[in-house]
């Protein structure tokens, strides 16, 4: 049940909960708002838009979820020492939890959720998307910022809710998608085989903007999709894979953008964040005329 | 100063002047988060016996680990292909 009155933590706080998952092997994911949050801080001196985001929606979360099983969720509470609530064998059916209980932060309760699956994602690439990170003093296990984005497009979608965070989180992750497929292809400068699984990512990212789910978060927090990429580097880079995704894919992708109806947002934080994101986005690599102008769709 | 070991012997002196160096960090460390330069939870963090603890901005993005898991992902339709021309062949 969300709370608005309830304490939010910051990553940092949350040290000997992931010092549990380090010593139990990392068999848990961190997902949801606090995975958001680590990008965030990862990507906060390279994206200046982060900077300004930060400070109309604060990079804390109510609560910590994880991605893990029955048995991940009873031996994480154990090594904590606490007791898991697991669901009974008639509430199992149709129930994404997989265990939950309390840990006491700083004079407040952290609720730790683990479920069994990732909303929007399929189990196969809540693997694929996920890495280890270094957080602190401690290594977490945490999906990366594409399955983020559609791990909390499905939420925007999905859950209608008073007092969640889905909008200000799906926005800020956009931000750090770009930030990330910047430091991706920077990388892959340095060592050019990490360019072809690169873009795999690059394309499971653009085919998830493309369909309903894509659509309807678009239609409902006005998220802008194009800017999910550095179109910048892009623009400058003379990889032969990148002039064919600048060249072949992008000019396709941007013409379904187009034709999305974004969503006005009714609430101040989010017309103010809109407005941020609108001020630091990156002219489009693709030349205006590959782009469907919006009075010759129907 | 002897180390044997594990172990660090000190006479007085030394031990005195250790403390007396301690005392001096923590006081510098209680002052950056007077004028606002550190938050206490990064001066706690700095204070411990590990010392310097990167931030997340500080440490570079762990890419093998990244890209080794997204080697896997299929973009393909799955298909079967070779059901298919088994059913031509019959």
């Amino acid at each position: 049940m969300a709370d608005e009155n309830r304490r939010q933590f910051a990553l940092e706080e949350l040290a000997p909960v992931f010092q549990a998952q380090e010593r139990l092997g990392h068999s848990c994911i961190l997902m949801g708002g606090q995975s958001v949050c680590h990008w965030a801080r990862r990507f906060l001196d390279s994206e200046p838009a982060l900077r300004e985001l930060e400070r109309e929606a604060p990079l804390l979360s109510k609560d910590v979820d994880f991605q893990g099983d029955r048995g991940a969720a009873i031996a994480f509470a154990r090594a904590l020492g606490r007791h898991a609530e697991v669901p009974d064998f008639r509430h199992a059916f149709g129930n994404l939890m997989a265990g939950k209980f309390s840990f006491p932060v700083g004079g407040a309760e952290l609720n730790v959720e683990v479920l069994r699956k990732v909303p929007g994602l399929t189990p196969n690439l809540v693997i694929q998307l996920s890495t280890l990170e270094q957080s602190g003093a401690v290594v977490i296990r945490v999906l990366n910022p594409v399955g983020v984005v559609m791990a909390k497009a499905w939420n925007v979608v999905n859950i209608t809710k008073e007092g969640r965070h889905d909008f200000e989180q799906l926005l800020i992750a956009t931000v750090c998608l770009r930030a990330f497929f910047r430091s991706l292809f920077q990388y892959a400068e340095q060592v050019p085989p990490a360019l072809r699984p690169g873009l795999k990512l690059v394309e499971t990212a653009l085919r998830f903007t493309e369909l309903p789910a894509g659509r309807k978060a678009a239609e409902k927090c006005g998220v802008d999709w194009s800017q999910i990429l550095p179109h910048n580097f892009i623009a400058a880079s003379t990889r032969p894979e990148l002039v064919r995704l600048r060249e072949k894919r992008l000019p396709g992708w941007l013409a379904h953008l187009a034709r999305y109806r974004r969503a006005v947002p009714g609430s101040e934080t989010h017309r103010k964040m809109l407005a941020i994101l609108a001020r630091h986005a990156e002219p489009l690599c693709v030349r205006s005329e590959f782009r469907v102008p919006r009075s010759a769709l129907p | 100063m002897r180390i044997k070991g594990d172990v660090i012997y000190l006479n007085r002196k030394e031990w005195a002047a250790s403390v007396e160096r301690e005392h001096q960090e923590r006081l510098a460390l209680r002052r950056r988060v007077e004028r606002g330069e550190l938050t206490p939870a990064e001066a706690n963090r700095e204070a411990s016996i590990f010392a310097h603890v990167p931030t997340v901005a500080e440490v570079p993005l762990n890419f093998d680990h990244i890209l080794r898991n997204a080697r896997s992902i299929r973009l393909a339709p799955k298909k079967n292909g070779r059901r298919k021309s088994k059913t031509v062949r019959a």
